[in-house]
């Protein structure tokens, strides 16, 4: 006030000079402590902002990395192993049921092929490198020389000739000494690539909340000091200011907690995909097992042995199908899961059935044990058991995906929210101080 | 304002160069085997002959009437049931199950039918519905015989009578004397174990058979496999350039596989006999009177010739030998 001269001669009403002076003299002179403070502020606020917009959109990409690339590629390490334990079942249970394969098995084989192909072929365009690479590269060399040497093993049993015993089983043989493990072995790499990606979507970013915070407290500062120093209690710009910076700081909060609970949820999702999947798997080689005993007469007794080994993991307090019960916590997932452990619980007592007629001679019986010609045998158990753990696997995984869609929501347009939030705050700063400043000069 | 366009272009087109391809992973080219090959096999030692093994116990005279055993004999408990037979793995023409319908067939198989035919008598056609047959792996077969529960009648696996095993079973005359001799493909010019110098040459794991392919002149290289069906894979995926075995098993394999042959001289003869549990010596008798009334009235030539001339030519049915009582 005290700056503002009147020029008589001008003519000009004095206001008009008065308010340009004080912005021409602003730049002119060095700033004072109060526009020093204004300008610590904004920046507080747009650097905070700036931290926040990118800890979203971090953590954005991450989720959608989750979503969109860990989970498919996930999925497809899964399909191809799944695929493959089953092709390999199906194959030596077609075999055992006689000469011609009944065309329900052959199918099944057939799309089991297929899946697994399709899979491999998903796995390998997510650009995978060093032994997930080198995983997909040995099952992909080797899936076509396995899918010859069932198909001759097929086309001599056609033919009666027992020889097809020795291809089936050298087959078997690839399935499970190569590809399986390799197929283990990519599911296990997309597994931990998945978790790591889950854990940098969900890991809050405390320097983004505490940025924010540190420019909130900044502002309650000023406005203490600034009622201190003026007779007015509220700065309407502070007033604003800080609204807006505790907005986005909240919304940061509440978006973050959100995004951090859905992928906690979907992280129980992959668990549960896992857990469900390791039992369907080691059941599909139980199987493969089972037809491979009676398929290999005279020297079926390795393959028995493999029965009970695989048994002996899904069984008991430690087993995979314990596992897998204390992961079904879903509604719809427990009671699928019970009913797969109870169908295991039938196929191995149908399975001491069909021992007993084959060592006790009965060998045609023990193959229609087997095959599913006969409702106390091992096919319709088995098949429940695959079947419903199926079912429970695309529920997991049907969980994971919702929940990491939500996740992934619930980080929307984030960066905008909080970078235009704390730019207004930033903005308000400026409308707060100017008055006070004027004031000082 | 072209050149500028053109510069703008430029700097867009040297931004978007294209991504270079992945690394074409190493990879090895796969050679799949079956479980169980050992290359090169370990080699068993040669067994002993020393007590002539070859000798079964003689026939209490002449056969009796079909399903008319002496009373309280083995043969006669046995005929209030089904004859229980042990088999050993999938042995084409010689004891195998038909696909197809799920029935063994085979030499072997025509043997144990007999066998059959002699203590239950009846309707010759079905005499199948009264034989329960088991397979058994190969370390199963001594202790099926021998257990007390449930226990093996008799053992048709193409078992060599051996002395180690003399001393745990008995055994019937020889049912058949066979040849150990060698399974190739007719192109390629293999005429005996001496063509095989530096050659792979398969057998059964742990089998004898392994012995006279290590000790050859010509330094074939034995490998071993978990059955005779692995070895015919093997060789028929070019891993193995011969099969060695007993000829009468050798024509199955070549029976399922006309692009191989059997050729060279014997490399060892092993009398192969039905095995009995030691304590029914009144069944080995029976069963002696059984194989030598098919090898005199000539069922054992015609079911030779029906099953296993083709490939490995006729043959004389071994002579009966016993031992002196």
């Amino acid at each position: 006030m005290a700056l503002t001269t009147r020029d008589v001669r001008s003519g000009k009403p004095p206001i008009a000079r008065s308010r340009l002076i004080p912005l021409r003299l602003a730049f002119r002179r060095p700033p004072g402590p109060m526009t020093a403070l204004a300008a610590v502020l904004a920046l507080l606020c747009l650097v905070s902002g700036l931290v926040g917009a990118l800890d979203v959109q971090h953590r954005r990409a991450a989720l959608d990395d989750v979503l969109l690339r860990g989970g498919p590629l996930t999925g497809a390490a899964l399909e191809s192993y799944q695929s493959i334990s089953d092709a390999n079942a199906t194959a030596a249970g077609a075999f055992l049921a006689g000469d011609v394969d009944p065309p329900q098995l052959r199918d099944r084989y057939r799309t089991n092929i297929a899946e697994a192909s399709a899979a491999l072929g998903t796995a390998a365009s997510g650009a995978p490198d060093g032994e997930s690479a080198e995983a997909i590269t040995r099952i992909t060399t080797h899936l076509p020389v396995y899918t010859g040497i069932i198909e001759t093993a097929r086309t001599l049993n056609r033919q009666g000739l027992p020889q097809g015993a020795s291809y089936l089983r050298e087959a078997s043989a690839l399935a499970h000494t190569i590809m399986l493990p390799a197929a283990e072995e990519l599911l296990r790499q997309e597994n931990a690539r998945l978790a790591a990606a889950q854990d940098e979507a969900a890991a809050v970013d405390w320097v983004a909340l505490g940025a924010g915070l540190l420019a909130l407290a900044a502002l309650i500062a000023a406005q203490v000091h600034l009622a201190r120093g003026t007779r007015r209690i509220f700065n309407r710009g502070l007033l604003a200011t800080t609204a807006c910076v505790l907005a986005a700081v909240t919304w940061l909060a509440v978006a973050s907690i959100s995004a951090v609970a859905h992928s906690a949820t979907a992280r129980e999702g992959t668990a549960q995909v896992e857990a469900f999947a390791n039992a369907r798997v080691m059941a599909l080689q139980a199987r493969a097992d089972e037809s491979l005993s009676l398929v290999s007469r005279g020297s079926g007794r390795p393959y028995e042995l493999a029965f009970a080994d695989k048994a002996g993991k899904l069984n008991g307090d430690q087993g995979l199908f314990a596992v897998a019960e204390n992961a079904a916590t879903g509604d719809r997932t427990r009671p699928a899961v019970d009913q797969a452990v109870q169908a295991w619980r039938q196929w191995q007592d149908n399975h001491r059935d069909l021992r007993g007629a084959d060592d006790s001679g009965d060998y045609n019986l023990a193959v229609r044990l087997a095959t599913g010609a006969d409702p106390k045998g091992t096919a319709e158990p088995s098949t429940v058991v695959d079947q419903e753990l199926a079912t429970a696997i695309g529920l997991a995984t049907e969980r994971f995906e919702a929940e990491s869609r939500l996740a992934r929501d619930a980080m929307a347009n984030g960066e905008l929210v909080v970078g235009v939030l704390m730019g207004l705050a930033a903005l308000a700063v400026g409308f707060g101080y100017a008055p006070r400043i004027r004031e000082f000069r | 304002m072209r050149w500028m366009a053109l510069v703008a272009l430029l700097a867009v087109a040297g931004c978007a160069a294209p991504e270079a391809a992945p690394p074409r992973p190493r990879f090895s080219v796969p050679t799949p085997a079956p479980i169980g090959v050992s290359d090169p096999a370990p080699i068993p030692a040669d067994r002993e002959n020393d007590c002539q093994s070859e000798l079964s116990f003689r026939p209490d005279g002449p056969l009796p009437p079909p399903g008319a055993p002496p009373a309280g004999s083995t043969m006669a408990e046995i005929g209030k049931r089904d004859l229980v037979v042990g088999v050993g793995s999938n042995a084409f023409l010689l004891g195998y199950r038909d696909s197809r319908d799920g029935r063994m067939r085979g030499f072997e198989t025509a043997i144990v039918e007999e066998v059959a035919y002699a203590i239950f008598g009846g309707d010759r056609a079905r005499i199948a519905d009264r034989i329960q047959y088991r397979s058994l792996n190969a370390d199963e077969r001594i202790p099926a015989l021998l257990r007390e529960e449930n226990p093996v009648d008799i053992i048709l696996a193409g078992m060599t009578m051996t002395c180690d095993r003399w001393e745990k079973v008995a055994f019937s005359t020889a049912y058949y004397s066979s040849r150990q001799r060698l399974l190739v493909h007719r192109g390629s010019g293999v005429q005996s174990i001496d063509d095989l110098g530096g050659k792979k040459v398969c057998a059964s794991n742990a089998s004898t058979n392994l012995r006279p392919i290590a000790v050859a002149k010509s330094n074939p290289v034995p490998v071993g496999a978990a059955n005779t069906g692995d070895c015919l894979l093997l060789l028929q995926q070019g891993q193995v350039d011969a099969v060695s075995t007993g000829d009468i098993i050798l024509a199955g394999l070549a029976a399922q596989d006309p692009s191989t042959h059997i050729v060279g001289p014997s490399l060892r003869s092993d009398p192969t006999g039905i095995a009995i549990a030691p304590n029914r010596v009144d069944l080995v008798r029976f069963v002696n009177a059984v194989l030598e009334k098919m090898m005199a009235d000539g069922t054992w030539t015609g079911l030779q010739r029906e099953w296993l001339a083709k490939h490995i030519g006729e043959a004389e049915p071994p002579t009966p030998r016993y031992r002196s009582e």
